[in-house]
């Protein structure tokens, strides 16, 4: 027999990688039942399996469907192991992300790719949808006590309202209290620069990076 | 055929279901058991296949797709649905012959098919991408009209009104929509094309308010609004509410379908089903009288790759094989102006659509990102090499491809940008620097290298 059909996690993490994604919670059950701890299956098959996923589409292997398959087959390998990690002290997400698509602008699918991926390398996203309003940015960034604030425009039109964002942070005075990245089809490094972002990210890869790299630097300041 | 209040109706009163729940239950399984069950596997060795079998499979999966899953009304949160009589009713009442332009400058768009003899239509221009001052948008849009190939023009957008920033959905955004109608007219007078086709009235504008204010101001019978889906076979108000006015107005829609390839359509596989089953979409909810299909890359947003190039391939042959609605198969190029690498992309994608029974809106160089980094050189050579290419056999296109894309597409990723409009052209005289002018001069010469015979002379000597 193969590692694959005698060992639980090798077999959550072939569920993963070959987009079986269906498979997945009867698997995390299946370890169960053979004796594995709700936090091995946690940790070496939902989060190494839905990372890899992350990481097959930063090179092009997968695409925007597997990760979202991905994400929700591990919300259904959680829903299994949730009850059995009541209690247990829980992996820190990376970083808390506040994201959407700038007001006037209601293209979703860049959006959509960050704030999977975001998701699969570990960062908690809160995803306030597309055309919202740059006060609503500011809110929801202090209302959860957000690190960063990934704002999306795909329209030079639209841009404009990232910098709104911006705007709106400095005069409520918190604007050194987020990270701000900005993206888009529109959107350069040079756009980035004038309006006094902390980043821009060409491809929702990355986007990851630039959050993992704020991350970093901030947990070693 | 269905009326557009009866797609508003569906809108109103369809199945209740979430983005979500649209996404990841109805279109993304649809469209991976339809790959598996129509056997659709991309072949990077034929950017431009000639498979006759496998272009029926892309259709039949398309409509399939188109049937299963419906439309998805974001404003609503319901589903559009259709049956089999609505979709063979939608091809055979959709609206034709479509003439652009008035006048002297009155010009039909063909219908073509696969290997077709008859000559394409050029729309050539900018096609939206953003032009910095008032300045640029007339030199350059009168340069697009001066090239003899140009049958409609494609307007750039404004980016500013007076020096102001124009933001969607704010006044500055009407303002700027009348402009851009209003100039793109006058530059076309100014080349002695009044009358011309404008194949996309009011690239300024995102909202309704925008289109609508354009095209009420300075729009006329013979031009076109480009209206598209907003995400995988989704739709919206604002949308619907442009097609109800030119509608109202008895007016005629360009069709804008274009999956992204690694988006929610996936590879090349999910988006030449999708772009297939597009052309439904484009008659029963766009109302469009001419599809616009393309495709791009999520990752370099490029529309010249491989992949782009198979899949947009199979679905021209496959909607112009079972339509007679033509199709402005176009997208924008990843270099810049006056780079060889822009007018080689140009070349593949013009000859890809030409073969495939398109005809060609030549696009926008840069991606379309960087404001003034135009030139109406690539659309001169997608029309040069489009025109060449009628008549050749889908295999020799494919070779001639394959052959272009040997030579640039290691740099899709990473293109080089080339240089503003105002610094590879001449403003005032609207004829390329002689930097520009050797480029040119390299990329015919290129192409004669791969085969190809030029019907015409070169337009710049």
């Amino acid at each position: 027999m193969t590692d694959v059909e005698t060992n639980p996690i090798a077999a959550l993490m072939t569920a993963f990688t070959e987009a079986d994604f269906d498979r997945v919670p009867g698997l995390v059950q299946e370890g169960l039942d053979k004796g594995l701890s709700a936090r091995v299956l946690l940790d070496d098959g939902l989060v190494a399996g839905i990372r890899e996923v992350g990481e097959m589409f930063r090179r092009g292997e997968v695409y925007l469907p597997e990760m979202m398959l991905a994400a929700e087959a591990w919300q259904a390998g959680m829903d299994v192991l949730e009850p059995l990690l009541e209690g247990q002290p829980q992996a820190e997400a990376k970083g808390r992300v506040v994201i959407g698509t700038v007001k006037g602008d209601i293209h979703s699918l860049g959006k959509n790719m960050v704030a999977t991926l975001l998701q699969t390398a570990g960062f908690e996203v809160i995803d306030l949808g597309v055309d919202v309003p740059a006060s609503k940015f500011v809110s929801a960034a202090i209302d959860a006590r957000a690190d960063i604030i990934a704002l999306c425009a795909l329209m030079t039109t639209t841009m404009p309202q990232q910098k709104e964002v911006i705007e709106h942070l400095a005069a409520a005075d918190r604007r050194e209290d987020f990270f701000v990245m900005v993206g888009g089809a529109s959107a350069t490094r040079e756009w980035a620069t004038q309006i006094t972002a902390d980043a821009y990210g060409e491809t929702a890869a990355d986007a990851v990076t630039l959050a993992e790299g704020y991350r970093n630097r901030a947990q070693r300041s | 055929m269905l009326t557009n209040l009866e797609i508003y109706r569906r809108a109103a009163s369809g199945q209740i279901c979430t983005q979500k729940e649209f996404d990841l239950k109805r279109y993304i399984p649809a469209v991976r058991s339809l790959i598996k069950k129509y056997g659709i596997d991309y072949d990077p060795t034929t950017p431009v296949p000639s498979d006759d079998d496998l272009v029926e499979r892309i259709w039949q999966a398309g409509r399939e797709l188109f049937l299963q899953v419906g439309v998805y009304c974001v404003d609503t949160e319901r589903l559009i649905t259709f049956d089999e009589v609505e979709l063979d009713q939608a091809l055979a009442h959709a609206p034709r012959p479509v003439i652009l332009g008035t006048g002297q400058q009155a010009k039909a768009i063909p219908v073509r098919r696969p290997e077709s003899s008859i000559m394409p239509f050029f729309s050539l221009g900018a096609c939206g991408a953003g032009v910095t001052s008032d300045e640029v948008f007339m030199s350059l849009t009168q340069a697009y009209c001066e090239l003899p190939y140009t049958d409609a023009i494609a307007s750039p957008a404004m980016t500013e009104v007076d020096g102001m920033t124009i933001v969607a959905g704010s006044p500055l955004e009407v303002e700027g929509c009348v402009r851009t109608v209003t100039m793109t007219r006058e530059a076309a007078r100014r080349a002695n094309r009044a009358g011309l086709g404008i194949a996309n009235t009011v690239p300024t504008g995102v909202k309704s308010q925008g289109h609508i204010a354009g095209n009420a101001a300075a729009a006329d019978q013979g031009d076109m609004m480009e209206i598209g889906n907003i995400a995988e076979l989704k739709i919206d108000f604002d949308n619907l509410s442009k097609i109800a006015y030119m509608q109202g107005r008895g007016r005629t829609i360009l069709g804008e379908t274009g999956p992204v390839i690694g988006g929610y359509a996936g590879g090349p596989e999910g988006c030449a089903i999708t772009l297939a089953g597009y052309h439904f979409f484009a008659l029963l909810v766009l109302r469009a009288s001419v599809q616009h299909p393309y495709t791009s890359h999520y990752q370099t947003q490029s529309c010249t790759s491989r992949q782009a190039f198979w899949l947009t391939s199979l679905a021209l042959q496959a909607i112009t094989r079972h339509s007679d609605v033509p199709c402005l198969e176009s997208g924008t190029l990843a270099a810049g102006p006056a780079t060889e690498m822009g007018l080689l992309e140009a070349a593949a994608m013009s000859a890809t659509s030409v073969v495939s029974g398109g005809s060609v809106e030549s696009g926008p160089t840069s991606r379309g990102t960087h404001p003034d980094y135009l030139s109406p050189m690539a659309n001169l050579f997608a029309a040069e090499v489009g025109r060449s290419v009628v008549g050749m056999s889908r295999e020799d296109v494919s070779a001639m491809v394959s052959k272009l894309l040997d030579k640039y597409e290691s740099r899709l990723a990473d293109p080089p940008p080339g240089r503003r409009y105002q610094d590879c052209y001449d403003m005032a005289s609207r004829q390329p620097k002689a930097e520009a002018l050797a480029v040119y001069r390299r990329a015919r010469a290129t192409l004669i290298e791969t085969g190809l015979q030029f019907k015409d002379p070169p337009f710049y000597s």
